[in-house]
């Protein structure tokens, strides 16, 4: 979870400013594979240029800001297609940049601490990145394809959203783990870069993965039994 | 300031009832710091001042501001809240606090009353302060890391799977690591298992 809380933000707020404000929205522009060359655009125009429904972008830019959806608003079945872009790239994001890159990092760490310790945080992290590849890669490979088809109206077979929603288990709880035993437990001032390193790593993808399990719980899924009542 | 005083803020217009309340007080065993206030609006600027452990406040001085008094009990929620009631008021009202003090209670009532609600102060104290495991969770600990079910810890220690859920509930909040695996990495460092 993360402590944030900046005013919520109009549609014709300058993204200069906004990213400003928050640089995570930085990953949310990458997310949606929008140019992050903003060149003095306002949220409304950047979801225009992109073809995206206004109303959707800034409420996006507002969950990263740290607002709440407001329950008055609802998501329609055009905004799918955009969610399910945004979430393949977060996956991209995960397993190209962010993973790899904290892979490195507490590989280095384990090298440069003698305890025991320091071999199982490595070991603890080498199990969890399987864990989160796993996860993902249920989602890229059965998930997003079933709802790709579900917008097409294509039929569905045995399988639903709601059978995704009862296994959809937290990636979150093992990252945080590692944050608590690296900020509170291994007393080592000589490793202080290193594990500044990867403890900012570690915020950031925890940012960006609350973001992630949001959509997908609250946005995509409820979206998705919709079409399937439709559809049924 | 001595660790086990009492400090006690009375909310209450009348006088009889204020100098009464101390001197009843007065024989508790304890040691009790007690401060009047005898409006709302007073008693307000008090408690963003001071800190109390207990509050007695008599509901009739509150009015409509229901809200804000809720709103108070929950930003000072180390706080133990007391009602002073002497007339009738609603039990969604009465609710709202911890404990009441009637107008007809016993002397010793009262004084139990202070007394309950003051050690409840010194045992959650103690909890926030006291990241450090006891003996029984170092045994649950031990037990989990080494890859123990729930079921096998509670008959190696004797114990009941509920006990042994309570034990590792504490043993999370206190560390604030969720995962086994996480948690096997705290025993090695703080010693509780030998990986050899």
């Amino acid at each position: 979870m993360f402590k944030i809380n900046i005013p919520q933000i109009a549609p014709n707020t300058k993204m200069y400013d906004a990213i400003d404000v928050n640089p995570y929205l930085l990953l949310m522009l990458e997310h949606f594979n929008f140019d992050i060359s903003i060149n003095k655009k306002t949220i409304e125009d950047i979801a225009i240029e992109n073809g995206i429904n206004t109303r959707t972008l800034t409420t996006i830019v507002n969950l990263y800001n740290g607002c709440k959806i407001s329950k008055q608003w609802k998501f329609k079945k055009e905004d799918i297609g955009t969610f399910l872009i945004f979430l393949k790239n977060t996956h991209k994001f995960y397993l190209r940049d962010k993973f790899p890159e904290l892979n490195e990092l507490v590989s280095l760490f384990r090298k440069t601490g003698k305890d025991a310790e320091y071999g199982l945080i490595n070991k603890f992290f080498k199990e969890y990145y399987n864990e989160v590849k796993e996860h993902l890669k249920y989602e890229d490979e059965i998930f997003f394809p079933y709802i790709a088809n579900l917008i097409k109206g294509k039929s569905r077979g045995k399988y639903t959203t709601a059978d995704f929603a009862k296994h959809h288990n937290n990636i979150e709880d093992k990252l945080l783990d590692l944050k608590n035993i690296l900020l509170n437990y291994i007393p080592n001032k000589k490793l202080n870069t290193i594990r500044r390193n990867i403890l900012l790593h570690i915020y950031e993808l925890n940012y960006d993965l609350y973001i992630h399990t949001y959509i997908e719980d609250k946005i995509l899924v409820p979206l998705a039994k919709g079409l399937e009542r439709k559809s049924v | 300031m001595l660790k086990d005083e009492i400090r006690i803020l009375l909310t209450e217009p009348s006088c009889l009832i204020r100098e009464g309340f101390q001197k009843i007080t007065k024989e508790y065993s304890g040691k009790i710091k007690i401060s009047f206030v005898e409006s709302y609006d007073v008693f307000k600027s008090y408690i963003k001042s001071f800190e109390f452990d207990i509050i007695i406040i008599n509901p009739s001085l509150i009015n409509n501001n229901w809200k804000e008094l809720v709103t108070l009990k929950k930003k000072y929620y180390k706080t133990k809240w007391i009602g002073l009631i002497y007339a009738y008021f609603d039990n969604n009202i009465l609710n709202i606090f911890d404990s009441l003090i009637t107008i007809n209670d016993q002397k010793y009532t009262i004084l139990d009353n202070i007394k309950n609600l003051g050690n409840q102060k010194v045992e959650t104290k103690d909890k926030k302060n006291h990241y450090e495991l006891s003996e029984r969770e170092i045994d649950v600990l031990k037990l989990l890391s080494q890859g123990s079910s729930n079921k096998q810890i509670a008959n190696k220690l004797n114990i009941s799977i509920h006990t042994v859920i309570s034990h590792r509930k504490n043993i999370v909040s206190k560390t604030g690591i969720k995962s086994v695996s996480g948690l096997t990495i705290y025993a090695v460092i703080n010693k509780i298992i030998d990986l050899k």
